[in-house]
């Protein structure tokens, strides 16, 4: 017993000093050398183990660290487990900022190369009118315009036809001639066309509408309108021309392309009319569009009422509610109509009775003082 | 397991930033604040931005677009108040905060910060067809900051590597005395 108690005690003896040699080897200068001047080993007295440094936690130590100064190796699992760990995090965290700078170069790469595409897409070219829409913006009853007059709610603001004294009438064949210049893009010609639609239908038979909106990233961006592109007004009264001078596309320079260029005749009624001598205002209102000349009498330069107004509605919504006297949009539409009416009745002399001397129209004439 | 539970429990992180990485980050939100103050108080007193109006670079155009309310909030609107807590989540002391979710709010707002902003980069190139340079130098503060959270939060959180383990975690862990 006394031998074997010698030789156990010899045993443990023997073990606790390899044990202690190891302990060395792993946590004394080969500890310090392989896993370099991190917080641990500068801390831990040469030849001893650090603190708490028993356990799984010293494996990676034993094993040599990872050789990166200044950074204690993982304290759990073993060291060759540890890089493809970190490895794959960091990828992980580098490729969500990557994927941010791809969407990015997409998108410009698109603005440069596919730009022109997407915006043609948000802004298409003109389309048929569903036959609905046209025959409620065509056949408004007449009870309508009487009823609304040229009232309209309290901070709605109307701009109505300005009077032209002392010029040459404009006509054709014996007919006065009501021409107007506009642009697709344009959103107060988007706002001036619902009101002239209507009026021209008073007065004959309009075909050709087209439907279409305003510029998506112009002012007032997609007000709903038609286009009168194609339109053709059949009138026994006067005769109409209008021009949509301007496309709703942008060229390569950024401006809006030509669409309906204007005669020479056309080009300089615009120069010597479209100015703020005749048009009022300040001088930088020369050359506005809409601009409309009922002949040479009466001139429109921009919009008789703000297209806002229009504003998230439906050309769908737009139409449906003309009808509904009480609606501020149907209110500007229809008495900026009778304004439009009162002034093409003025050339021509008050025909078609049925129309200059409804109560609409005439007391839109008493409002612009035509009615002579 | 000692571990990662362990630590969380008592709201422990598992690495802490780098200085420089807090000063930067807090530097960016005082920055981004400000610019989002500025584009703030020019959107409600009309006042035109310092800034070009000709060609693709047009402040103006960018500003006054459809696209310039989200969900009818002025998007100016949303960048100041989400600047607010950006300087209050990146801030020193919060930055030094035990409560793990601060640290996750930071990384979550930066996450849809930077997602708000890529979506206003497309409006901008896709659908204005002009870019403003005050909205673009908050995306880029904007993303600088993503960059900087989403380097350093998840290593904090121990969701990634611990490139540092430091005494605090091994006494929050309850496995022996610190190494000092």
């Amino acid at each position: 017993m006394a031998d074997d108690s010698d030789q156990q005690a010899t045993r443990t003896q023997a073990d606790k000093e390899r044990s202690r040699q190891q302990s060395r080897a792993v946590s004394g200068k080969e500890a310090a050398r392989g896993s370099g001047a991190g917080r641990g080993s500068k801390t831990a007295p040469k030849g001893t183990p650090a603190k708490g440094g028993t356990g799984p936690g010293r494996q990676p130590q034993a094993k040599g660290g990872n050789g990166k100064g200044g950074q204690r190796p993982p304290r759990y699992g073993t060291a060759a487990a540890a890089p493809p760990r970190r490895s794959r995090t960091a990828l992980l965290t580098w490729g969500i900022v990557a994927l941010v700078l791809v969407v990015v170069i997409v998108l410009v790469v698109v603005k440069l190369t596919g730009g022109s595409t997407t915006l043609a897409a948000a802004n298409p070219p003109p389309g048929p009118v569903p036959a609905v829409v046209a025959h409620q913006v065509t056949h408004i009853p007449a009870s309508v315009y009487d009823t609304i007059g040229v009232t309209v709610p309290k901070g709605l603001t109307l701009y109505p036809p300005k009077a032209l004294h002392g010029q040459p009438a404009l006509t054709v064949d014996g007919k006065p001639k009501v021409f107007y210049m506009g642009g697709e893009f344009c959103p107060f010609c988007a706002a001036e066309r619902w009101a002239m639609i209507a009026t021209f239908s008073r007065f004959g038979t309009l075909s050709g509408l087209k439907t279409m909106h305003s510029y998506s990233t112009d002012t007032d961006p997609n007000t709903p309108t038609f286009s009168f592109v194609t339109a053709k007004l059949t009138s026994p009264y006067f005769h109409l021309v209008t021009r949509e001078y301007y496309s709703n596309r942008k060229g390569p320079s950024g401006s809006y392309e030509v669409l309906q260029p204007l005669t020479k005749a056309e080009q300089a009624l615009a120069t010597k009319y479209d100015t703020s001598k005749y048009t009022g205002g300040s001088t930088t209102s020369s050359g506005s569009i809409p601009f409309i000349d009922i002949g040479n009498k009466w001139l429109v330069a921009g919009s008789s009422f703000a297209p806002s107004l229009l504003a998230g509605l439906t050309r769908t919504q737009i139409a449906a509610g003309l009808t509904t006297t009480k609606s501020p949009v149907t209110r500007a539409i229809i008495a900026t109509s009778n304004y439009l009416s009162a002034a093409i009745c003025s050339t021509t002399g008050q025909q078609p009775a049925s129309v200059c001397t409804s109560p609409g129209v005439t007391a839109a004439a008493k409002a612009l003082g035509s009615h002579t | 397991m000692i571990s990662r539970e362990a630590g969380e429990e008592r709201g422990s992180t598992g690495s802490a930033p780098a200085t420089w990485v807090v000063a930067a980050s807090f530097l960016l939100s005082l920055a981004g604040l400000g610019i989002a103050t500025y584009l703030t108080v020019a959107h409600f007193a009309k006042v035109p931005l310092a800034c070009s109006d000709t060609g693709l670079v047009n402040c103006e155009k960018v500003t006054t677009s459809a696209q310039s309310y989200f969900l009818g909030i002025p998007v100016a609107v949303l960048g100041l108040g989400f600047y607010v807590v950006m300087v209050a989540v990146n801030s020193p002391w919060a930055w030094r905060a035990a409560d793990r979710r601060i640290h996750m709010l930071r990384l979550a707002l930066l996450v849809a910060g930077i997602c708000f902003a890529l979506y206003l980069v497309a409006c901008e190139l896709l659908i204005i067809g002009n870019i403003c340079l005050w909205c673009t130098s908050v995306h880029v503060v904007t993303f600088l900051l993503f960059v900087l959270v989403v380097t350093t939060v998840p290593p904090m959180l121990g969701w990634g590597p611990r490139y540092e383990q430091g005494p605090r975690a091994e006494v929050a862990a309850g496995q022996g005395t610190p190494s000092r």
